[in-house]
């Protein structure tokens, strides 16, 4: 068994899977697209149009680099507002054309710049949240490596969550919990095991909905069966979502949240 | 209303439930530092829970105003605080996502006097009217005014 604080080191393994890897093997076509047509193109989150065997789905995932260059052009995985803009953009546009949404998240939460905040990163943050409850097709998010605050739930108001073993979620990161409730951040290893921030701590408490096995040493040593097990997931629910009725879907997706 | 746990995010989202059922406007008056961390990711899914509320209130057409007050930031600032229909803020509260102490130590340099200031979000276009605690209630009893039929309540 594997403690909290170890979970939160293997979420952010440079070498762990990214969002880009996970699309590059679960969909046999991508496109990406860009933009939020107001100001930018934001690098840390990636969007576009993919096939699940044979199926167009609209994709999201934050995206972090698997190394100091790649991390630098991503931002390391921490979204402007104009990220979630496009985001939101292009799950309006797999709403008109009835596609369903999978999103991926892993980010150490929303960009804290001044730019962010001169731009509304609240306010991108707070209207991805609140169209994305009422989008009429199925969603299902997957939590793939760290889920934190606002930055990450901005993409994650879905019919289905799910999470990676080692996957972390919670509303800040350890560091950032110990730094403001003990008043030193060098307690983030304290903090992780008090936060109930682990998928098994998630699922007791059901926010999550399924949790998908890893090696104890993670994802990146099983990756292909981790792929699999996530094809499968997902065939299977978007199947069965996509019985449901429009109305059906929203009341469903606005109950899940209204009960925690 | 202090930092938003599951208890504020309940009775927040029962507020929205009972504007929509009783066709009422809603009047928001935010004050918070952001969602409550000692409840961790319960704390985080009170933003989904009353921003999902609030998209039903928009959907069935009722008035949504939010006052912003002397701090909003946070989740509070990344939810429903940033959804209304008219927001409206006090002088100079202080209005943001992340917190400026966190925002200094990540750029390493002193933020500009005003910044994250009601004046500043004014100028940055995300309030409609900075409105003086003395002026609040006319202010937002002519609100309310222009969205009954005919001017009429």
């Amino acid at each position: 068994m594997i403690t909290a604080w170890e979970k939160v080191k293997l979420a952010r393994e440079l070498d762990r899977p990214k969002s880009l890897d996970y699309i590059k093997a679960l969909f046999d076509e991508f496109i990406e697209l860009h933009g939020d047509r107001n100001f930018g193109d934001d690098k840390s989150i990636i969007g576009g149009i993919a096939s699940l065997e044979g199926m167009p789905v609209t994709v999201i995932g934050e995206q972090k680099g698997k190394n100091v260059k790649e991390n630098m052009e991503r931002n390391f995985g921490m979204p402007e507002p104009e990220g979630y803009r496009k985001a939101l953009r292009l799950m309006k546009q797999a709403e008109k054309f009835k596609r369903p949404i999978i999103t991926f998240i892993d980010t150490p939460g929303a960009y804290p710049g001044m730019g962010a905040e001169e731009r509304g990163q609240g306010e991108a943050i707070a209207r991805s949240i609140m169209e994305m409850s009422r989008l009429k097709v199925p969603i299902i998010c997957i939590v793939i490596g760290e889920g934190s605050s606002g930055g990450a739930l901005a993409i994650g108001v879905g019919n289905k969550i799910v999470m990676l073993e080692n996957a972390v979620y919670s509303v800040l990161s350890p560091e950032g919990f110990a730094s403001i409730l003990y008043k030193d951040s060098t307690k983030a290893k304290e903090a992780a095991e008090n936060m109930k921030m682990t998928a098994n701590d998630l699922k007791k408490l059901g926010i999550i909905d399924k949790i998908i096995k890893e090696p104890e040493n993670g994802a990146q040593n099983d990756f292909e069966r981790i792929v699999e097990d996530i094809k499968k997931y997902l065939t299977k629910n978007i199947k069965e979502l996509e019985k449901i009725s429009e109305e059906g879907l929203l009341e469903q997706r606005y109950q899940k949240f209204r009960n925690m | 209303m202090g930092s938003m746990g599951s208890a504020v995010g309940e009775r927040i989202t029962l507020a929205i439930e009972t504007a929509i059922k009783e066709k009422l406007p809603l009047i928001m008056f935010c004050v918070s530092g952001g969602a409550r961390m000692q409840e961790g990711i319960v704390s985080l899914m009170q933003m989904a829970k009353t921003s999902s509320a609030i998209a039903k209130l928009n959907e069935n057409g009722n008035l949504y105003i939010s006052v912003l007050t002397d701090p909003t930031t946070g989740g509070v600032t990344a939810s429903f605080a940033s959804l209304g229909d008219i927001i409206l803020a006090e002088p100079k509260a202080l209005i943001g996502f992340a917190g400026p102490r966190v925002i200094e130590q990540t750029i390493k340099q002193k933020l500009p006097e005003g910044f994250q200031r009601s004046e500043f979000l004014l100028e940055h276009g995300f309030i409609d009217e900075i409105v003086e605690r003395k002026d609040m209630k006319e202010t937002l009893a002519k609100l309310v005014r222009l969205h009954s039929k005919g001017g009429r309540k």
